[in-house]
């Protein structure tokens, strides 16, 4: 197919290959436009929509690479913001992603301790306690009964897949916190990182 | 938590159905599912899925929970060819007027 090129506030969106579904992607311009602001989006020269990658989505450099394989609208919304929130942890200074690691492990630690307490299971807290992707913890999650796991998880990071690396929890924060969806109580500091992020965005700008 | 899980192997398929019991006291834990969650449900089954077809969400908190949800995703198939990296001609101002995706496959989708 010939490609199709599209706008994102001001990032250019290229269609190469066809999505899977009837996707009407006018509709998924207007829910990503309404949701996030544009200075998110500064920064992201393109988003391009194919078979690539193999799995899951990737940004390489400044450009979002997002598979075509949708059928529903909404899906692929999430899926452009979760890119958009990537694309965030990338960029962030090193202090402050220090700053936010020391954060989640906390919660990291919060959450073992009600695993700990409530679940009877043998692990220890220092399984818990590392920020990039690890299968000692997500085998200590599968120790535990699902819908308890989700619970869980859910209580402390908002979903299952927040709390599996600080990538993914910045990431799929910033998708709680643009569909207003981020729990006040527990995560004040993430909130305040990406209203702090606007905030400087709009300091810039004017 | 129920579930109900059917497989169609014709159309190579899963359909799940997923129900949560209503909250009646504030101790009760707040709990909601997603596609995500729900895609994870059946890998724990042992079902491995690629993409979700008809997609839902449910919750017991508020005053109308969702408690009873439907999602249909597309059973993996085995994936041998490696895909490239897609070549962009960057685009200077013309925008694709079309809206509408042209696609091949019309299944049913189910939005909120």
């Amino acid at each position: 197919m010939e490609q199709k090129y599209y706008k994102i506030h001001n990032t250019d969106l290229y269609i190469i290959e066809d999505f899977t579904g009837e996707i009407e992607i006018q509709e998924v311009i207007e829910e990503v436009e309404q949701t996030v602001s544009p200075n998110f989006l500064e920064g992201i020269e393109s988003i391009v929509i194919s078979q690539y990658p193999q799995k899951g989505r990737l940004l390489e450099g400044n450009t979002l690479y997002i598979r075509n394989d949708f059928y529903c609208e909404e899906l692929l919304t999430e899926e452009i913001i979760l890119a958009v929130g990537d694309f965030i942890y990338n960029n962030l200074l090193d202090e402050r992603k220090e700053d936010i690691s020391k954060y989640f492990l906390f919660k990291r630690a919060k959450l073992f301790d009600e695993y700990s307490k409530n679940y009877n299971k043998k692990a220890s807290l220092h399984e818990f306690l590392d920020d990039e992707e690890d299968s000692v913890y997500v085998n200590n999650l599968n120790n535990i009964d699902f819908e308890d796991m989700i619970f869980l998880t859910q209580k402390y990071f908002g979903n299952y897949e927040s709390s599996l690396s600080l990538k993914n929890y910045v990431s799929n924060s910033f998708h709680l916190y643009v569909t207003e969806s981020l729990n006040k109580k527990y995560d004040k500091k993430i909130s305040k990182l990406f209203d702090n992020l606007k905030e400087e965005h709009y300091e810039e700008k004017y | 938590m129920k579930k109900n899980i059917k497989i169609n192997e014709q159309e190579n398929t899963v359909t799940i159905e997923v129900s949560v019991a209503k909250r009646n006291y504030a101790k009760e834990p707040i709990i909601s599912f997603h596609t995500k969650d729900i895609a994870l449900l059946l890998e724990k089954e042992g079902i491995k899925v690629e993409t979700c077809v008809e997609n839902d969400s449910i919750y017991n908190d508020g005053r109308n929970p969702k408690t009873n949800g439907k999602w249909t995703f597309a059973l993996q198939k085995e994936k041998n060819k490696q895909i490239k990296k897609p070549e962009i001609v960057k685009e200077e101002k013309v925008l694709t007027t079309e809206s509408k995706s042209a696609t091949l496959s019309k299944k049913p989708k189910k939005r909120k």
